[in-house]
């Protein structure tokens, strides 16, 4: 009996062990889990920029905000008021627009990861590792992202954004996502010089329905990224003082001398 | 009326009621009038690159004024964005003779958001943002250096 039982124990351990490792061959099997993997994944290196603003794709195309909120966004984004300093001098956030108002993004492929940056100093950590996302994790400005590749399309979902985060950025206009926010992308290359996000934001809090859009990024070709920052000393437009939009007209302190009449 | 009918239609109006100077940006358009643009032609003061605006300041011929020039200023995008469009802070130099489109200010001072610019040998240089900007990088965004 004694001896049944130790084969019976040995052969669950041994049972065990194979599917563990069976499980870390497929996940060095996974697209992108290797360097040399890597090499056969799409071509996104350099830059890439937005071709239209977010301002003009919101105001023509805009997310399904519950209609209260609507009314406020509008009231705020049309205000000439301010009093949205601290707005820009936040870490920076992910609720679904990797791109900043204008900035250029970029990708970084590593084994099991693919991170995201922007010129606004962006970082976007997506595990292509084969990890689920957690059931519940600690919420922060960005995320936790999980992704895999259906060919050659990266699919990125995101959740444990910070529910204080602003949705569609945090500038003028803009709102807390709200609790349980969770985004889907598919990010593919149209051509060898189109790299195409569509996005599916889902925030009960703020929307009605899953806001769903298509995004459309160039290539920027010799690109050399310009680090922009909207939190500076020095806004001319905006008042460090209130926080109040402006349009400040003092002449720079080195501006020369008008041209002799 | 179903629901989805009527939240579309909903969504609609909002799309048709949403003004130009709505603002999802730095900071709203709101001081500046997009419904006009206006020109005017002077010796350029300063390039002021810097984010989140470069500034360009211009004297333009004024024989009212007591120094017989008006100091204008002109608020574009930030360097990142002129960067795709060929800008750098050597762009415009100091003294040298330009043609400005500008969407104007409300107020009437003597400045607004820069649409584009044209040199002396006729290259222009296209600006970035405003109220009356539909793309991040214009279609016909090329500055000759």
């Amino acid at each position: 009996m004694n001896a049944r039982r130790s084969w019976l124990c040995s052969g669950v351990a041994l049972a065990v062990l194979s599917a563990n490792v069976a499980i870390a061959e497929d996940k060095t099997a996974l697209a992108g889990a290797t360097y040399d993997s890597i090499k056969s994944l799409p071509n996104w290196s350099g830059w890439w920029g937005l071709e239209g603003p977010m301002s003009v794709e919101i105001q023509r195309t805009p997310p399904p905000l519950k209609p209260d909120l609507m009314n406020a966004m509008l009231k705020q984004g049309t205000s000439n008021d301010g009093g949205f300093r601290n707005l820009y001098c936040r870490p920076s956030e992910f609720t679904g627009y990797s791109g900043g108002f204008v900035e250029s993004v970029e990708f970084l492929f590593t084994p099991g990861r693919v991170t995201l940056t922007n010129e606004s100093g962006l970082v976007r950590r997506i595990y292509t590792d084969g990890r689920p996302l957690p059931k519940d994790v600690d919420s922060t400005s960005t995320g936790m992202s999980v992704g895999h590749w259906e060919g050659p399309t990266l699919v990125v979902e995101t959740m444990g954004i910070d529910p204080k985060a602003f949705y569609p950025q945090p500038y003028v206009g803009a709102l807390p996502i709200g609790r349980n926010a969770r985004v889907v992308e598919r990010i593919t290359l149209r051509d060898a010089d189109t790299l195409v996000f569509d996005i599916a934001t889902t925030a009960p809090d703020i929307f009605t329905a899953t806001d769903k859009r298509t995004r459309v990024y160039s290539r920027v070709p010799k690109r050399t990224a310009q680090q922009i920052s909207f939190c500076t000393d020095f806004d001319r437009a905006v008042d460090p003082k209130t926080g109040k939009q402006r349009f400040d007209m003092t002449p720079p302190a080195d501006l020369p001398p008008p041209p002799p009449r | 009326m179903s629901a989805k009918r009527f939240c579309y239609g909903q969504w609609m109006l909002a799309g048709l009621l949403l003004p130009a100077t709505a603002a999802w940006a730095h900071h709203s358009y709101a001081m500046f009038d997009g419904t006009k643009t206006l020109t005017v032609s002077g010796t350029v003061a300063k390039l002021e690159w810097a984010n989140p605006h470069v500034y360009v300041w211009v004297y333009v011929p004024n024989a009212a004024a007591s120094s017989g020039y008006d100091l204008y200023a002109f608020e574009n995008g930030s360097t990142g964005v002129l960067a795709r469009l060929g800008w750098s802070k050597s762009t415009f130099a100091i003294g040298e003779k330009i043609t400005v489109e500008f969407w104007p200010l409300r107020d009437g001072r003597t400045g607004g958001h820069f649409v584009k610019a044209t040199h002396a040998d006729g290259r222009v240089a296209p600006g970035a943002g405003g109220p009356g900007a539909t793309r991040v990088v214009p279609k016909e965004s090329q500055v000759a250096q």
